[in-house]
């Protein structure tokens, strides 16, 4: 049995082997945005439904950064309290029959 | 076979959802993050930042997300079964515990898996082969794991 994380025979087909692995990320990466996708398309397009997201206290620290022009920016510490809410609505179109 | 096989989610250096994940979980501090659809309460995300441990430059983070209605996070076309999700677990894990983050994952208030910096295994490491992983509650995650498959 091959065991690829030994790199056992890595001089046959290296190139071929190194182009696989890449091509096996890239599949992995996309099956978690597929899950991703699909609860936040859940949350986001489902129709005649409401959403609300509510913040309690929650602190951000954010970072110092640099300006355009090497300016400091400085830091801060955001504090979010309240509520988002969105509904979405399903409306048929007067065109359809 | 998949446990042992290299079929199961990796999370890779180059995953930019983990990473930006873990960019978030840095920069928030504490507080609480409730979503209700519906206006029933679907999961609720509490964070608290302890103060430095000595001979840690990390802060310490831990990360309660409780599933209030599992079966809302539901994803019918995942291929991966528990073994697969544990495993990918416990290379998030070592990253949490990488970060000082600890991770505390609930099903309606109940604890199910720990991961990262504070938990604390016994059994599961046969399965996880991780230090990084608890499973808090069989009986919880089971159940997780059949909310997740639930069409």
């Amino acid at each position: 049995m091959l065991n690829n994380d030994t790199g056992k025979h890595k001089s046959v087909g290296e190139g071929q082997e190194g182009k696989t692995q890449k091509d096996e990320e890239q599949k992995v990466q996309s099956q978690w945005v597929q899950i991703v996708s699909q609860v936040m398309e859940k949350v986001v397009s489902g129709t005649n439904m409401s959403t609300t997201i509510e913040f309690d206290d929650l602190e951000v620290d954010i970072p110092k950064a640099k300006g355009p022009d090497g300016r400091d920016l400085g830091g801060a510490t955001w504090k979010l309290n309240g509520k988002v809410v969105w509904i979405t609505e399903a409306h048929r179109d007067q065109g359809s029959i | 076979m998949i446990l042992f096989g290299r079929k199961h989610l990796h999370t890779s250096e180059s995953d930019q959802i983990v990473n930006s994940l873990f960019k978030i979980l840095s920069s928030v501090t504490s507080g609480s993050i409730k979503l209700e659809v519906a206006n029933q309460p679907a999961m609720k995300i509490e964070i608290n930042t302890n103060d430095q441990v000595e001979g840690n430059d990390n802060n310490r983070t831990v990360v309660r997300l409780d599933l209030l209605e599992p079966t809302f996070f539901s994803v019918p076309d995942d291929q991966t079964g528990l073994f697969d999700k544990l495993r990918t677990a416990a290379e998030f894990a070592q990253k949490l515990t990488d970060n000082g983050i600890t991770f505390s994952l609930l099903r309606k208030g109940k604890e199910a898996i720990t991961l990262g910096e504070e938990a604390r295994p016994s059994l599961s490491r046969i399965i996880t082969k991780s230090n990084d992983i608890q499973v808090n509650s069989i009986k919880e995650s089971a159940k997780l794991k059949n909310d997740f498959d639930d069409a």
